[in-house]
């Protein structure tokens, strides 16, 4: 029986695999698809904040208390004085800021009072958002010097209003330390990619070959049914696992390019050793497996690709509600959760990121897992031995 | 030999029961040709397909070379090629490949696939783009290919739903002469067809459907006979009119 699977498998695999634009989507693309995503996000967000720190704003000050202000801000941004900038006339202005002291501001530190600066911006305006983040910058470092000045009076530093020196130590075992971005992202992407790679190709071998007409020929060939509902599920977890693969590489490639994008420079790659990597794929292969024998099977009721699609899309959609639903979550100690198809999947690939690897986790993943594809695979086989198989819209 | 015994099958989906094969019988012998005549929604493609394995009729019996399509359905595909006109080859690989798997599913041995595939190719002039995609053929090109698919493992018994339907000129005169070729082979075969000139040239005995029913079952000259007509298309609207069902064809 599974030799017949094996020749179904591979006549379907040399067929896609023969297609140079299969070739591109399944493995070209998805490698490629997240470092250009980073690349170009990483290449626009640089060169807007070179853009922002080389502008000359457009800056009113009232009522100044102290021309020291200016010489902090003048280390921080370039501007020019303006007088024409009111409270109504700075959203329409681009690179504007306002900033208003109160009357007498000079006199009212003079006398130790605290005074109240307001900063005008344009939240709409990235470069006014920038260039007013700079100002509060700047009122704080002349905070502090007033601050520093008044202490020194007293003979005090600013440190001496800070008894307690607060330092974090990161008790976390060396190998853990900045998995956690890791952790958030790989699992949700190849979850995405395993159903976006399994759909397409699982509807087209089964939906697909009703529509063609092609079905019967390969129904009335002395081949079991099982064989043929095997082979066809081998076939698209295989083009799923090399879709999510290669998704995974783009998203390691997209990491090392990425630099300071998504802090992506916290990232600890050298946590991904050749066990995380076993880890890893024998999750993958088992959420392939569910993916595809999920997929197969509802191509297998459905009388066409559209109807097909039209069962596969909400499952797809709860794919990725459910990636970024546990996108934030740490993995839960409830082993309930490791029955939940997906959801056993994302924790487990999250606990071996982290390198927080639970066995009885994986193992119940892997069991439950393992339970759904052949429950998945006696209904397929059923819908084969079954007439609906021959339901097509064609016929 | 192929022996339909009051088969009857009934679809069923929420609005209504719809009986496709009412009771039908009839015998299609070695070297010759059975062709099942009736107007769209007769019943012949559900009587092909339960003949085929395709399909369980709810009452009655289809055997093929005495195995039982339901209790036998292995020992059923093993010996039959089943061809539909629906069938649309696509994809990447070659005619070659697609019959090389095809033999592989049939457990042929792979030298017998490549001798197989050689006279196939040479008999149906398939030489020259044996080894092209076949989503880069014309649709006659692709109709050969498909027939050899079906012809691969060598069946005793070929069932080919409307053999013609579709075809340009010289594909379907490719199919008709392929068809009485594997006559003369001593093959069994049934075809289905709604064009009467297709019966006419080919079956040696037709079967009349309407509605299910299977209303007559002679051979051509028979019916002529019967009926005191000289054509089929004829005999077949005389058989209509009888049976009160003119409208409806």
């Amino acid at each position: 029986m599974f030799r017949d699977a094996l020749i179904i498998f591979r006549k379907e695999l040399k067929n896609v695999f023969k297609d140079p634009r299969t070739i591109f989507a399944v493995l070209i693309l998805p490698m490629l698809i997240m470092p250009i995503i980073f690349l170009v996000m990483n290449t626009v967000s640089q060169s807007q904040a070179e853009t922002y720190e080389s502008a000359v704003y457009s800056l009113k000050v009232t009522n100044l208390p102290d021309e020291r202000f200016l010489k902090i801000l003048e280390g921080i941004i370039s501007f020019e004085l303006v007088d024409e900038i009111n409270e109504e006339t700075v959203k329409d202005l681009e690179n504007s800021i306002m900033v208003e002291f109160p009357p007498n501001s000079a006199e009212r530190i003079e006398n130790g009072e605290r005074i109240d600066a307001l900063v005008f911006y344009n939240s709409t305006s990235r470069g006014s958002s920038y260039g007013a983040q700079m100002v509060q910058n700047a009122l704080a470092s002349y905070s502090s010097f007033l601050l520093s000045e008044k202490l020194l009076e007293h003979g005090l530093t600013i440190e001496d209003l800070n008894p307690v020196s607060v330092e974090k130590m990161d008790v976390a075992p060396e190998e853990s330390r900045g998995t956690e971005i890791l952790a958030t992202l790989i699992p949700y992407f190849l979850l995405i990619y395993i159903f976006a790679g399994a759909m397409n190709i699982g509807l087209d071998t089964t939906a697909g070959e009703k529509e063609r007409g092609s079905m019967p020929v390969l129904l009335v060939n002395q081949v079991s049914r099982s064989s043929i509902a095997t082979g066809k599920i081998l076939y698209v977890m295989t083009i799923a696992i090399l879709n999510s693969i290669f998704t995974f590489i783009g998203l390691i490639i997209a990491f090392k390019l990425g630099g300071p994008a998504f802090g992506a420079e916290n990232l600890n790659l050298s946590s991904l050793s050749a066990s995380t990597f076993l880890g890893l794929f024998i999750t993958l292969l088992t959420m392939s497996g569910l993916a595809a024998a999920l997929i197969v099977l509802l191509g297998s009721i459905a009388r066409n690709v559209k109807e097909g699609s039209g069962y596969v899309m909400p499952i797809y959609i709860m794919a990725i509600v459910l990636g970024i639903a546990t996108m934030q979550m740490e993995s839960p100690d409830n082993p309930f959760l490791y029955l939940i198809p997906l959801v056993n999947s994302i924790f487990v690939m999250k606990d071996i990121i982290t390198v927080n690897f639970v066995i009885a986790r994986f193992l119940l993943m892997l069991i439950s897992n393992l339970a759904y594809v052949s429950l998945f695979i006696y209904f397929l086989t059923r819908v084969f031995n079954s007439e609906r198989i021959m339901d097509s819209s064609g016929s | 030999m192929v022996k339909v015994e009051r088969i009857t099958k009934t679809f069923e989906n929420r609005r209504k029961k719809v009986t496709a094969v009412d009771s039908l019988s009839f015998v299609a012998e070695p070297g010759s040709i059975y062709g099942l005549l009736g107007p769209n929604g007769a019943g012949k493609t559900t009587t092909l397909r339960i003949i085929s394995t395709l399909l369980k009729p709810d009452s009655g019996r289809a055997t093929v070379m005495g195995f039982d399509s339901v209790d036998a359905p292995t020992e059923v595909r093993r010996r039959i090629g089943f061809l539909t006109s629906d069938m649309k080859l696509s994809g990447n690989l070659t005619p070659r490949e697609l019959l090389r798997f095809y033999g592989e599913l049939s457990q042929m041995r792979e030298s017998d696939i490549s001798v197989r595939t050689k006279s196939l190719s040479d008999y149906l002039n398939m030489t020259d783009f044996l080894d092209k995609r076949i989503g880069k053929l014309s649709s006659g090109m692709k109709q050969k290919a498909a027939i050899a698919v079906s012809l691969i493992h060598d069946p005793e018994v070929i069932v080919f739903d409307e053999p013609t339907n579709g075809l340009d000129i010289i594909t379907a005169r490719t199919v008709t002469e392929f068809l009485k070729d594997y006559r003369k082979k001593g093959k069994t075969i049934i075809i289905s067809t709604h064009i009467m000139s297709v019966a006419e040239k080919l079956c040696n005995k037709v079967g009349i459907i309407f509605k299910g029913k299977l209303v007559a079952n002679d051979t051509i000259e028979g019916l002529y006979r019967r009926f005191d007509e000289s054509s089929l298309e004829d005999v077949f609207f005389k058989i209509a009119d009888l049976e009160g069902v003119t409208e409806s064809v």
